[in-house]
């Protein structure tokens, strides 16, 4: 700032240090406990230093539970996501601006509506869709002829269902949609009357221009997913469909059972929370540039 | 938008917009349709059976002590949620701005805790604040019976708070930040020249231009504590202890998934969504009247 003041210094100073240790602390008992033994944490209480069994525990406890099949479920469905994600919004934003049909309203406000009520909150009701997908189609078809049909899908337990619900959010169509309308009037009235139809120039002028809105919204998309945990908490019953973020959980110690393996749950806990801090780590400026511009 | 940078064709459009309206349809329009059908109806445990009984299960849960517990719980959760994660990732952008040299540092670690997931956090506190083996086991050894989260309300709702607010502070560090720092430097080095503190300038200047903003993440963290705390209260303290964590969104969860009990739940969920419609609502209003007032 302006002046060099040295008492405001060390102020500053000592306030971020403090913040700093607060937001990382979580993540460095997490090291030190999982890098001790078990018995060092129940005799001597949590590790504050950083002990030398750190990949021994790792190992143990991607032998002990399917933690490298969550580890894999947790990239599968946030890749899923990340790609449907961005292949929907972009063009449901092209739709919803450049066209003269009216449609583009429908698209537009049809879904912008889903900003407005989160996937928590309608969590039962969208269970239930998940196990029956088909119960829409049954109920119209039932309504319109009476016919009853027997058919139904169920998508709990698979990939498309830990995906597809969380797909169909606006967030990302109306991040395309405010950056397309930044775009100058003049580059689809050249395109036009240089006889581009409207594909070619989604294809060759606006995809080119919007590589930056696509690392951006992949980013948020990709951490939003992978810490998401009441979606596959509900649509997973089977061990081996969970996701790291909610398998992590089934790694503490119930009630009744043998002495808990802290270091074993806080290993399995930094598997869980490393994939994401190497994707923060190494695309900050998209993502800081993602969470600007959608908020989340 | 000129009309002569648009497309003709009707059928385009349509292709390009289905995937997603179909997406959308089926998982949010219907499901949104069948709560509030639920809503109306009381429903057998399966959801395949039900009769139409008005609405009698808005006045069930009206009348239901446990509803009011809750939404008493939830107020006090995102209010002092809401409060700590802005105040501090206020004051910590503040820093950052002041100090600038070692900013820049501190603008990379700080948001690091982004990665971290609200059950993940939920899973390393129960380890970090155990009573016996945690952090506080000192102090327990000190005091006996000081920090019992799993039977003292009071710290159970602080525990949850603090993790809240942790897990929210990074993205309301990277939104202020950026507003601080999209103020013009000659607007702060005037001020300096005419002799304004630091705290000044930061009460008389920054705040007011960045005001936006904290409205924004505010309301963005207040949707956050009514529907997206669910995480930390299923793996910190499930609702307890005695009902002290028991939140809305996480009554919900219980009440359909636990409780079978599908009428209520989507009754109660539709009274979540109207406080969340409010929430949208009044940020909406705020932002528009801020525009009109800036032309």
């Amino acid at each position: 700032m302006v002046e060099r003041h040295p008492l405001l210094n060390a102020t500053t100073l000592v306030l971020l240090v403090l913040g700093l240790v607060a937001a990382l602390g979580p993540i460095y008992l997490a090291v030190c406990s999982a890098s001790v033994t078990s018995h060092q944490i129940l005799v001597h209480g949590l590790a504050l230093i950083p002990g030398d069994r750190l990949w021994e525990n790792l190992g143990a406890v991607l032998h002990r539970a399917d933690i490298g099949r969550m580890l894999l479920n947790s990239c599968a469905v946030s890749l899923i996501v990340v790609a449907g994600k961005l292949a929907l919004a972009s063009t449901s934003a092209f739709a919803s601006v450049y066209f003269h049909s009216r449609i583009r309203h429908v698209v537009f406000w049809c879904t912008f509506a889903t900003l407005l009520l989160p996937l928590e909150v309608r969590v039962v009701p969208t269970y239930a869709v998940a196990s029956d997908l088909l119960s829409p189609l049954r109920t119209i078809v039932e309504w319109l002829t009476g016919l009853r049909l027997n058919l139904s899908i169920n998508l709990l337990d698979s990939y498309a269902g830990l995906s597809l619900p969380l797909m169909a959010s606006a967030t990302g169509t109306f991040l395309f949609r405010q950056f397309f309308l930044t775009i100058p009037d003049e580059l689809a009235e050249a395109a036009r009357m240089d006889g581009a139809g409207p594909w070619r120039f989604f294809v060759d002028i606006l995809l080119p221009l919007s590589k930056a809105n696509f690392a951006a919204l992949g980013t948020i998309v990709f951490l939003a997913t992978w810490k998401d945990y009441m979606w596959p908490l509900v649509a997973t019953s089977r061990p081996e469909m969970q996701t790291i973020a909610l398998g992590t959980a089934t790694f503490l110690p119930t009630e009744t059972g043998q002495p808990p393996e802290w270091n074993l749950v806080m290993a399995a806990a930094l598997l869980a929370l490393a994939p994401p801090l190497v994707v923060i780590g190494l695309t900050q400026r998209w993502f800081v540039r993602g969470v600007t511009g959608v908020g989340k | 938008m000129k009309a002569s940078a648009r497309f003709h064709g009707r059928w385009t459009p349509f292709a390009l917009g289905f995937p997603q309206l179909a997406l959308v349809a089926l998982f949010f329009y219907w499901p949104t349709l069948k709560g509030l059908w639920w809503s109306f109806h009381l429903v057998c445990p399966f959801g395949h059976c039900s009769t139409f009984v008005g609405t009698g299960n808005y006045v069930r849960e009206l009348k239901d002590p446990a509803f009011y517990a809750s939404l008493g719980t939830t107020a006090i959760f995102s209010s002092l949620g809401v409060g700590l994660s802005v105040g501090i990732a206020l004051c910590l952008a503040w820093m950052v701005e002041l100090h600038q040299r070692s900013g820049k540092v501190f603008r990379y670690l700080l948001i690091w805790p982004y990665a971290v997931a609200g059950s993940v956090l939920g899973v390393i506190l129960r380890v970090a604040a155990n009573p016996t083996i945690g952090v506080m086991g000192y102090l327990n050894s000190l005091w006996p019976g000081f920090w019992q989260p799993h039977l003292i309300g009071a710290q159970a709702m602080a525990m949850i708070v603090g993790a809240f607010a942790w897990t929210q502070i990074p993205f309301n560090f990277i939104v202020l930040v950026a507003a601080l720092r999209a103020i013009p430097g000659d607007y702060m080095a005037a001020a300096a020249m005419d002799g304004a503190t630091p705290w000044r300038r930061f009460i008389d200047i920054q705040i007011p231009l960045i005001r936006p903003q904290l409205f924004f993440v505010g309301t963005m963290n207040l949707i956050d504590s009514i529907t997206n705390s669910f995480a930390l209260v299923d793996t910190l303290t499930q609702g307890g202890p005695g009902g002290a964590t028991d939140i809305l969104a996480y009554k919900i969860y219980r009440d359909g998934f636990i409780g079978l009990d599908l009428s209520g739940s989507s009754a109660l969920s539709m009274i979540l969504m109207l406080l969340v419609l409010a929430a949208c609502a009044v940020q909406f209003i705020t932002a528009e009247r801020q525009a009109r007032r800036e032309v």
